[in-house]
């Protein structure tokens, strides 16, 4: 069994050093990796980061993270990433990482996925420039997914967990007024969840909404924005399985 | 500590108008609270001793 620790939305900035460190050293008791998924500062900058690495640095357990829209904010995030990478979190956009823990491997697909909206509420690469740079945005960000998840699944791990900031369905959005929804998430990163598989899908960006959702291909999906869990962390227990279309690793 | 009162919407997404508030509102707490925003309301800092077993 794996434990998985996750929270996103934890918006760090100077002076809120120390502020979680307590609860993340207790970590190596609970969990066997931490996922950060995004929006970790408030603006973005080198500064908020540092905090944020000063959180998680030598920590007892792999911290993978993705960056959220807040940490862009400063049109700085190679900068935020170099930060956070410093202090030895593995920073994913389009990427997947391979962490074998306690003879299990364990794949973490990220990306920090983009708004656009949900089937029949959804936006379309049609019309001015700006909307289908929009929608090219969101499909080139569940394009990184899917393709992360596509190594993953080549590479037949134990386990296989999408980390993203924005939502792959509207349940975890509930409590969200539904007119911002296409600004919270797109269908096209649950598409890129179910075409590959998952054992479990996490998200942020939503303060607002529920922590449990599932995909249309019965993916267990988990917003863990921190307003939303309202602690740390939250912790998930996941069993490898065998998967049947796969090879045994 | 469970309502929606010491929540926040994510900042810079909704109408315009909310967005201008939720500006003057970051304003006046940086004044205030020297930039905290975003789970200042969160006291509760402590992780999960027990997991969702899935
Ligand atoms: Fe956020
Ligand atoms: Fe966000």
């Amino acid at each position: 069994m794996i434990r998985v620790a996750a929270v996103g939305d934890i918006h760090l900035a100077p002076g809120a050093e120390g502020t979680l460190r307590p609860a993340f050293e207790t970590l190596g008791d609970h969990a066997d990796l931490l996922l950060l998924a995004g929006d970790l500062t408030r603006h973005g900058t080198p500064q908020e980061a540092a905090v944020v690495a000063g959180e998680v640095a030598g920590l007892p357990v792999p911290v993978v993270a993705v960056l959220g829209n807040h940490d862009h904010h400063a049109d700085r995030p190679q900068e935020v990433t170099a930060v956070l990478a410093a202090a030895g979190v593995t920073v994913l956009e389009g990427q997947a990482v391979v962490l074998d823990l306690d003879g299990t491997t364990v794949g973490v697909a990220g990306a920090k996925g983009f708004g656009g909206g949900y089937a029949g509420r959804c936006g379309s690469d049609f019309g001015e420039p700006e909307m289908k740079a929009f929608m090219r945005h969101s499909r080139t960000c569940a394009d990184g997914l899917r393709r992360a998840l596509g190594d993953l699944a080549q590479a037949g791990t134990g386990l296989r967990i999408a980390l993203t900031h924005y939502s792959p369905v509207p349940d975890t959005l509930a409590g969200e007024p539904p007119e911002i929804h296409p600004f919270l998430g797109s269908y096209l990163l649950a598409e890129a969840i179910d075409e590959v598989g998952a054992d479990l899908a996490v998200h942020g960006h939503a303060h607002l909404g529920t922590e449990h959702g599932i995909t249309a291909g019965g993916v267990r999906v988990r917003n863990v924005a921190m307003p939303v869990i309202d602690r740390a962390y939250a912790v998930y227990h996941l069993t490898p399985r065998p998967r049947p279309e796969e090879p045994p690793p | 500590m469970n309502g929606m009162e010491h929540k926040r919407q994510e900042p810079g997404i909704g109408r315009e108008e909310q967005v201008r508030e939720t500006r003057e509102e970051d304003h006046e707490h940086h004044e205030h609270h020297e930039g905290h925003e975003g789970h200042e309301d969160h006291e509760n800092h402590e992780g999960e001793e027990h997991g969702e077993r899935m």
